[in-house]
């Protein structure tokens, strides 16, 4: 009888896992057929054609921002880790930082008649802003920055687990008696093996810069425009030849997130190789915690800077150059915020947490009534790459075609489960990282004793792992809560997020309403984190 | 205690009942970035509480994404129950809404319909595409220059103005990138001043080939001014909204907008510096009109031309029509209100707005140039 149950058990969980497979196959089949039936293989390669600068600078940007970030994180990452490992919580603070809100952030800072100006103009003494002279050269410069100083956070946060993991301390020690110096150490020897534990993480970096809107639409070049804006203009378009081109340009962004990955993952292979057999820093002695340090302090400051840029917005009736701070002052963006949108500020809150805890209890659930629990990871694993390689624009159209051909669900059940596959990959890995890091020792004494499953999981498990479900928690909800692209693609705007209300009130008039928004948006998972991270000091991941 | 509680269950239930047979829900699809536009209907939603209608404003970033519901509702035969019941739109997603049979109408038999100049062809050619009565005009505007008058003594008033202003204050000025709705009208603008016979942009495209020389002239002004243009014609601003705060912080020193009562409108607000001023081509400037319309597959078709009715009444029209509120221009006709309904549109003395409406009135040409101007600006710039 326990056996059956057993078995059943077992089965169950593999049961979600291809019942889950079985609905992101339907979608990407569905995308691919429907895309690739309409399309003439004349028609797409005229499009490849006409596209190849866009493809060019959308393939560069992302593939040099991924870099960028992975570098600056692992600075970071060596720097917190041995100096402060305290401040490295703070970081979970900043992961919490809404994409379209940074964004606008950044050209608030850097416009012609943004802050610096401001603050040059007090030296120089000119009235009127310079003129612009922002080209593209300059754009995909701020795009490749941005997006990587954005995505540090994130890598850090998962980094430092990993580097605990390495023994740095341990290496360092045995390689400096074959004449290492620091860099060399960190460099030709801990490199290697740190990135080599990150596939995931760049993956989901990768896979995110292939299908984010706001970055490439708000801070990347215009000519050409990206491949992601020109999917979500044609998407839009009444325009014939625009929306023609949308077959092509979602076979594209397929073919170039995929390249992308193994470029880097091809690239991440000759750097190991190279770096682990080649000595080429062995001479240099160079004090590489002030590098991390550096970048470190970049970081904050410039989300610091943001934050601050966008809360004068949000209290400033006038502000207008070269004024450093505002010249008058409202609460008219705040009320406004709080009595329209409170509603669905409210809402966006419970279906974050509701997605969120559903995720984590769900997957919880997977790994505890299985007995072969690395099969189980292998699956998800598979699952949560097949729904990030997939650009997140490109699958969610797919839902929303498999939605319109199918009225079996409404419109909100395609939209909580368009939120919830996107946080799956999320919660699996942040799942994994906790699971790998208990120590089995704990339930196996308690096997002995002869105390059930469930009674150990609530009595031991849980108390321990406290602290990971709660970031594990903290982390899916602002993921959840900072969708956007569902709202657009899927429901087209009958169900949303509060993070797309503010994205249509940038499009507005009103720039301090909308950064009222913005503020707000931050808020609650801001909160959240802070809260864990206040608590726990520290946190584990 | 029981008998009330048993009464007040009863009359919560009563008013249920009524609230269900006597109340009727439209939900209104219409563009939600702006504050002002927001709040005048939500005001609007308070006002229509009264005759028992709740109409909920869906705020959308763009009426295309209303579209595409209703196609997908037509092919899934959705034909009873959709989801949208009134909608705020104009020109080429007017004629695909038409081409494509998604309209309800004609909807032009409602009561205030009379206020309407049934003349005025500008009102029933949406983008040269007939209305058949399948759209009501709710509100009309006008392209405008709006210009710093500390920067700007003699601000332009002619295409060539408008050029030799460009080269001498390089990097002053620009237009929102195509395809923004914005973008294409001031494109259209040049346009107007480009052709010799203006009568070629009421006919469709077509007529226009091989190869088509306003658009072939129009490139090579383009051409000549965006090297000297903000940023030097290589970035363009994504939307007119977006020249607002540039407009302000004094990057740009002229903009465009499609409403007369734009700077008024954005000065009081606290936007703009009171130094912000409108003017216009002195040949005629681009108008058109913006339009409600009900989808074919609204459930509730007899309360939305209730809410149609009301926003076109005179004292909706007086509402929108205010500086204050929204100041977007009326579209009814002054002979056909009678002296207290015309009391009721306060004449604003405002610096910040054209007069009057000074400037000659272009109807929009024929909705197939929107797509070959967009598509020709799409092969020479980008």
């Amino acid at each position: 009888m326990n056996g059956l149950k057993l078995l059943i058990n077992q089965n169950i969980s593999f049961l979600i896992i291809f019942l889950l497979f079985g609905i992101v196959f339907l979608v990407i089949g569905n995308i691919l057929y429907e895309t690739i039936s309409q399309l003439t293989i004349k028609s797409f390669s005229n499009d490849l054609m006409n596209f190849l600068p866009s493809i060019s600078v959308t393939f560069f940007n992302n593939i040099l921002s991924t870099i960028c970030a992975i570098f600056i994180a692992f600075f970071i990452t060596e720097y917190l880790y041995k100096k402060s490992y305290f401040s490295s919580s703070f970081l979970i603070v900043l992961i919490s930082f809404p994409h379209i809100s940074y964004c606008i952030g950044i050209t608030y800072l850097f416009a012609t008649s943004g802050l610096f100006a401001r603050l040059f103009s007090i030296f120089y003494g000119n009235e009127v802003p310079f003129i612009s002279y922002r080209g593209d050269g300059l754009a995909n410069l701020i795009y490749i920055f941005s997006l990587a100083l954005r995505e540090v956070p994130f890598l850090v946060l998962i980094g430092l687990s990993t580097w605990k993991k390495i023994n740095p301390n341990q290496i360092q020690q045995q390689v400096s008696v074959l004449g290492h110096s620091d860099l060399s150490t960190l460099m030709n020897c801990i490199f290697p093996l740190w990135i080599k534990s990150m596939g995931l993480p760049v993956l989901i970096i990768i896979a995110f810069s292939f299908s984010n809107f706001e970055f490439s639409s708000i801070l990347g070049p215009q000519f050409p425009n990206m491949i992601n804006v020109k999917i979500i203009e044609s998407w839009y378009s009444t325009n014939t030849e625009l929306m023609q081109h949308l077959n092509s340009l979602i076979i594209i962004t397929i073919l170039g997130a995929g390249v992308a990955i193994l470029l880097l993952f091809f690239l991440r292979n000759a750097i190991v190789s190279y770096f682990t057999n080649t000595r080429l820093f062995i001479p240099i002695n160079y004090n590489t915690l002030l590098i991390g340090k550096f970048f470190f302090l970049i970081v904050v400051l410039l989300f610091t800077a943001i934050i601050s840029i966008t809360f004068f917005l949000s209290i400033s009736k006038s502000w207008f150059f070269p004024s450093i701070l505002p010249t008058t002052f409202t609460l008219k963006g705040w009320s406004y915020m709080i009595e329209n949108y409170y509603v669905l500020f409210f809402h966006s809150i419970f279906i974050s947490s509701t997605i969120s805890i559903f995720s984590l209890i769900i997957m919880t659930y997977m790994i505890e009534i299985s007995q072969n629990i690395k099969n189980i990871f292998k699956m998800l694993f598979l699952l949560s790459l097949m729904i990030l390689v997939i650009p997140q624009n490109i699958m969610l159209m797919g839902i929303n075609n498999l939605m319109s051909s199918s009225p079996f669900f409404s419109i909100k059940a395609w939209f909580y489960f368009s939120l919830f596959i996107y946080i799956l990959p999320y919660t699996y890995f942040m799942t994994k990282q906790s699971y790998d890091d208990f120590n089995p020792q704990y339930i196996e004494n308690a096997d002995v004793l002869g105390i059930k499953r469930l009674k150990s999981f609530f009595s031991i498990k849980l108390p321990i792992m406290t602290n990971d479900f709660l970031i594990i928690f903290g982390v899916s909800f602002s993921v959840c809560f900072y969708q956007f692209l569902q709202g657009i693609i899927v429901t087209k705007g009958e169900e949303l997020l509060f993070n797309n209300e503010v994205l249509i009130l940038f499009s507005g008039e009103s720039i301090s309403t909308a950064s009222s928004g913005s503020l707000l948006n931050f808020f609650p998972a801001g909160l959240l984190l802070t809260i864990i991270y206040i608590r726990y000091r520290y946190a584990r991941m | 205690m029981k008998f009330l509680l048993n009464t007040l269950t009863k009359i919560i239930f009563l008013i249920f009942i009524y609230h269900s047979l006597y109340s009727a829900d439209v939900n209104f699809h219409a563009w939600g970035g702006s504050v002002i536009i927001n709040d005048f209907i939500k005001q609007v939603s308070k006002d229509l509480k009264k005759k028992n209608i709740n109409l909920n404003h869906t705020k959308i970033t763009d009426i295309a994404e209303s579209i595409k519901i209703l196609e997908t509702d037509k092919k899934i035969n959705k034909l009873q129950k959709g989801s949208i019941d009134l909608m705020w739109v104009n020109g080429e997603n007017f004629h695909r809404l038409k081409k494509n049979q998604l309209l309800f109408g004609p909807i032009d038999t409602i009561d205030n319909y009379k206020f309407i100049n049934t003349e005025d062809q500008s009102l029933h050619n949406d983008f040269g595409e007939p209305v058949e009565g399948l759209e009501v005009p709710w509100g009309r505007a006008q392209f405008v220059l709006i210009y710093d008058s500390k920067m700007i003594q003699k601000p332009p008033q002619t295409i060539e103005q408008l050029r030799e202003f460009i080269k001498n204050n390089p990097g002053r000025f620009t237009y929102p990138q195509i395809p923004d709705f914005h973008g294409t009208t001031f494109l259209k603008q040049l346009l107007y001043e480009i052709v010799d016979d203006q009568s070629i942009l009421q006919k469709p495209f077509s007529n226009c080939l091989n190869p088509c020389e306003p658009l072939k002239n129009l490139m090579i002004y383009l051409k000549d001014i965006h090297p000297f243009l903000w940023n030097q014609g290589k970035r363009f601003p994504k939307s007119a909204a977006e020249t607002v705060p540039l407009l302000s912080n004094r990057e740009l020193w002229l903009t465009i907008s499609f409403n007369p009562n734009m700077a008024a409108v954005n000065v009081s607000s606290g936007n703009l510096r009171d130094v912000t001023r409108t003017t216009s081509f002195i040949g005629g400037a681009i108008g058109n009109t913006h339009y409600l319309a009900i989808p074919f597959n609204s459930p509730n078709k007899n309360a939305s031309l209730e809410v149609i009715n009301y926003l076109i009444s005179p004292q909706s029209q007086a509402d929108k029509s205010n500086i204050d509120i929204w100041g977007d221009p009326t579209v009814l006709d002054f002979t056909k209100i009678d002296e207290k309904q015309k009391k009721m549109f306060l004449d604003k003395q405002s610096i910040h707005i054209l007069q009057n409406y000074q400037i000659p009135y272009l109807v929009e040409p024929h909705y197939s140039w929107t797509e070959a101007i967009e598509n020709e600006w799409f092969k020479t710039f980008n």
